[in-house]
């Protein structure tokens, strides 16, 4: 059983708050790889398996190297010294480390357009301790779709722990969705890291709908002129803790990051959002905005947000903004008066918020999977 | 307006002629008129360096304490030894508390005749304005130097109403022993944090107000705190009490002069609203840029009570200041005004908190701020929501601009919700200043410069119209983003 701490924002906040990280006490011993199958993928797409010694060296030569962190006349912020900056965290690295048998290489090539979603499903066991990873390199100017699914049967246990690191050569374009449909007795680690060449892009989907403790990251380095990157976050928690640490450095000049998250906390659910976007020096021109909107469904929850934004760039524009509350009292009478009662209400408004995130997933049938999911998780 | 501050600028308008005194509209705050010193070699008595048991038991005997203080002021001690500085906020490396000296007066007595406060330092507070603000618009003021009071003067009428306003250690000792007892340190226990815990150990100076159930203070009581001494420290602590319906505003001053050598200033302010009252606490600090501001202000407030706070943060090396209001009582109120301005050389945590208890409470927060010159500023915040805050109402709103590449400018907003029943919202903004707007203005025939001013002007004005510029003169000099005329 080890110790990790999950989550590392570059400036951190008073401790008493308990908003700057979040710390497992005994995250269990990962013993189970988990196997991948492609039926069959399109032209420009291969997959190969490698030994984390290998990963570690491909992503060696290939990653772009970070520069060297300065500390801006102060101990803060505090920069982390991860090789390929992730949302959890170098612990979580660490952590995944000590028992990873294999990683997996998907990689597109150079100018390949991929128009055929690729789907990359994972499907855990109960009872086990299971970690995968794999790193997604899309080629120059080329394109990729991928929908990375994790299931298990709803009355599963076990935990599954999943690292993806993403290298986005120049002008290369990736829609990466995730999507956690784990049954109730599962703790689930989900970690991603992004490089981005210039005019890379990127579209990240997340959606955690199922599981009882979830740990969640994404760290994206905008390290090309005009990169982007675009977030879209939608979460359940309906008891148990939902942890989520979202970094987003923009380095490059016409940088541009959008985030937005929206959840819905019932019951005892702990909640726990970081998002940072950190404009550096020379990043002229660029924009970050983040948005979270939570609805609260039950007076046993327990919200805690930290929306960042840390500025040495005099030319960008930065945003955030926070709604967090209950149903509003008008609407309901409403919905009422038109025979809708208040759990009811609650579900329309539940759909409503987390569809909003579903309707960009690629597959038809994976949106419709998403959405039974949600139903019978609030019919529950 | 301070007429020593409209001189200096008139001097600098006819040198620099109008373009040159346009690009100064933006500059840092000019602090050259708060910089000057009082020779120490006349008559200060001044304690050892450092800070041991010795030098606290010292400092108690100097003082006179009751046996409770003395004992409370080596029990801080112990727990400021046993606790760690932070490590969340700016560096406060370049302070080294064994060259500190927690303890410096003249050897004047506190005054309550103007005339018979010394010369040097009267001229001091007069250069500040500070008799002048007392005649023209203050019901008391109460001025401190280094770490001890020299001047308190209240109103007759406003004495007449039961108005208590005297230095805090005669509160310690008089016929408010008992109040203070009460009081003291209980909203900021010295567990709080290291440097509340230092302040335990060697407050000196203050103020201790008490408006009495249903007394409406129409014009603002004043303190004035100013730090002469070099390498020193000043702890100066202000509790009032606002009973219940009663309605207060209270403004508070500091300056320093500039030494190459850090100065510490770890004050800490008590504010008890009781039910239906209403209070409002009105800062205007104007550090020298070697002091470490590191200092706690809290506020609860009762059932039906409203706290107000205004805030303009200009001085300093370093500032931690998040001023702190419990809504503890049903339906209770606080609103937070704050502008913080980074300068070069300057590095101003500044933000506000906020705990909602009680039913129907409600919080808004709205902060500006804007560095410059290689100036890092930061918000910082948090908003807590606990289970027993049904209907509880929280809004933050905070806006920062860079006027350069070399500055710095962060947000670190925390909110924690424990109920359904609360509406939280949060809105931050950062951005420079639009070329649209600067073409716009360009366009109706004014210079760049003036329009950037201009605009600073604009952005900083939903805060500086909060500040009591009329009640001290001294105010208007501290933001020198000229929002006069052309």
């Amino acid at each position: 059983m080890d110790r990790i701490q999950v989550g590392h924002i570059p400036s951190i906040t008073w401790h008493r708050l308990k908003t700057n990280e979040a710390v497992i006490e005994k995250a269990p011993v990962l013993d189970v790889s988990v196997g991948t199958t492609f039926a069959e993928l399109p032209e420009g797409v291969s997959v190969k398996t490698m030994t984390p010694e290998e990963a570690a060296k491909w992503m060696k030569a290939h990653a772009p190297e970070e520069e060297p962190e300065k500390v801006v006349a102060s101990k803060q912020p505090i920069y982390h010294p991860q090789a390929f900056a992730t949302g959890l965290g170098e612990e979580f690295d660490a952590y995944m480390s000590r028992s990873l048998q294999e990683v997996h290489l998907l990689e597109v090539e150079d100018g390949a357009q991929v128009e055929t979603p690729v789907s990359w499903d994972q499907t855990f066991y109960s009872g086990n301790q299971s970690a995968s990873a794999q790193i997604i390199h899309v080629g120059s100017g080329a394109s990729l779709t991928l929908t990375m699914t994790s299931r298990s049967s709803r009355k599963a246990h076990g935990t599954a722990a999943v690292s993806t690191k993403v290298l986005l050569e120049k002008g290369a374009k990736l829609t990466l969705a995730k999507v956690q449909l784990l049954g109730k007795g599962y703790t689930h680690f989900a970690d991603l890291g992004a490089a981005l060449l210039e005019k890379a892009s990127m579209q990240f989907i997340s959606l955690e709908l199922g599981a009882a403790n979830s740990y969640t990251g994404a760290q994206a380095e905008l390290v090309g002129n005009a990169s982007a990157f675009q977030a879209k976050v939608g979460y359940i928690a309906q008891d148990g803790t939902s942890d989520m640490n979202y970094n987003v450095v923009q380095r490059g000049r016409k940088t541009n990051c959008e985030m937005s998250f929206d959840g819905v906390l019932d019951h005892g659910a702990v909640k726990r959002l970081s998002d940072t976007i950190d404009f550096r020096r020379g990043s002229k021109g660029s924009y970050g905005h983040e948005k979270e909107n939570v609805l609260l469904l039950s007076d046993e929850i327990v919200n805690k947000s930290l929306p960042v934004i840390l500025c040495e760039e005099e030319d960008m524009e930065g945003s955030h903004g926070a709604t967090i509350g209950q149903l509003d009292k008008d609407m309901l009478f409403y919905l009422a008066s038109r025979g809708i009662d208040e759990k009811a209400a609650q579900q329309l408004m539940v759909r409503a918020r987390l569809g909003a995130v579903a309707r960009d997933l690629p597959q038809e049938e994976l949106r419709e999977e998403v959405r039974d999911y949600i139903e019978e998780a609030f019919q529950a | 307006m301070n007429a020593v501050s409209k001189d200096s600028q008139a001097q600098a308008i006819s040198k620099s002629g109008v373009n040159e005194m346009a690009d100064q509209k933006i500059q840092e705050v000019d602090r050259s008129f708060y910089d000057f010193k009082d020779d120490e070699s006349k008559g200060f008595y001044r304690m050892k360096e450092g800070l041991t048991k010795e030098i606290v038991e010292q400092l108690s005997e100097e003082k006179k304490d009751p046996l409770w203080m003395r004992q409370f002021r080596l029990k801080c001690l112990d727990i400021y030894n046993s606790l760690k500085v932070p490590d969340w906020g700016p560096s406060i490396d370049g302070l080294d508390m064994d060259r500190i000296t927690n303890y410096v007066r003249s050897k004047s007595d506190m005054k309550g005749n103007w005339e018979d406060v010394p010369e040097e330092i009267k001229n001091t507070f007069d250069k500040l304005g500070i008799p002048q603000a007392e005649r023209e618009s203050l019901a008391g003021v109460g001025a401190q130097y280094d770490s001890e009071l020299v001047y308190h003067n209240l109103q007759k009428e406003v004495a007449d109403q039961g108005v208590v306003y005297i230095g805090f250690e005669d509160a310690v000792s008089g016929e408010y022993q008992d109040m203070v007892k009460e009081y003291f340190m209980k909203l900021v226990p010295p567990t709080d944090h290291k440097f509340a815990a230092l302040h335990g150990a060697v407050w000196s100076g203050g103020s201790f107000v008490y408006v009495p159930k249903g007394v409406h203070v129409e014009v603002p009581l004043q303190s004035y705190f100013r730090l002469n001494a070099k390498g020193a420290g000043q702890f100066e602590h202000t509790l009032i009490i606002v009973d219940e319906g009663a309605d207060v505003h209270f403004i508070e001053g500091c300056s320093a002069p500039k030494y190459n050598v850090a100065n510490l200033h770890a004050g800490c302010v008590e504010l008890y609203v009781k039910k239906n009252a209403r209070l409002r606490y009105s800062t205007i600090e104007n550090w020298s840029k070697n002091m470490y501001n590191l200092n706690t202000k809290r506020a609860i407030v009762e059932e039906g009570g409203r706290m107000e706070w205004v805030s303009g943060s200009f001085g300093s090396h370093v500032s931690y200041l998040y001023p702190t209001t419990i809504l503890k009582g049903d339906n209770s109120h606080c609103e937070f005004t704050g502008i913080t301005f980074a300068g070069a050389g300057q590095n101003l945590d500044t933000g506000a908190k906020m705990i909602h208890i009680g039913k129907n409470t409600s919080s808004y927060i709205n902060t500006k701020s804007i560095s410059k010159g290689g100036g890092i500023s930061t918000y910082r915040s948090s908003v807590v929501i606990e289970k027993t805050a049904k209907h509880a109402k929280a809004s933050v709103d905070c806006a920062s601009l860079m006027l350069d590449d070399i500055s710095r400018s962060d947000t670190i907003p925390a909110m924690d919700v424990r109920t359904a029943d609360a509406d939280v919202g949060h809105e931050a903004k950062i951005g420079r200043i639009s070329d649209e707007a600067v073409f716009y203005l360009m366009s109706r025939g004014i210079s760049e410069s003036e329009a950037r001013a201009m605009i600073v002007s604009g952005f900083a004005s939903p805060v500086s119209k909060e500040l009591p510029l009329e009640y001290a003169a001294e105010m208007n000099n501290l933001i020198k983003l000229e929002m006069e005329g052309m």
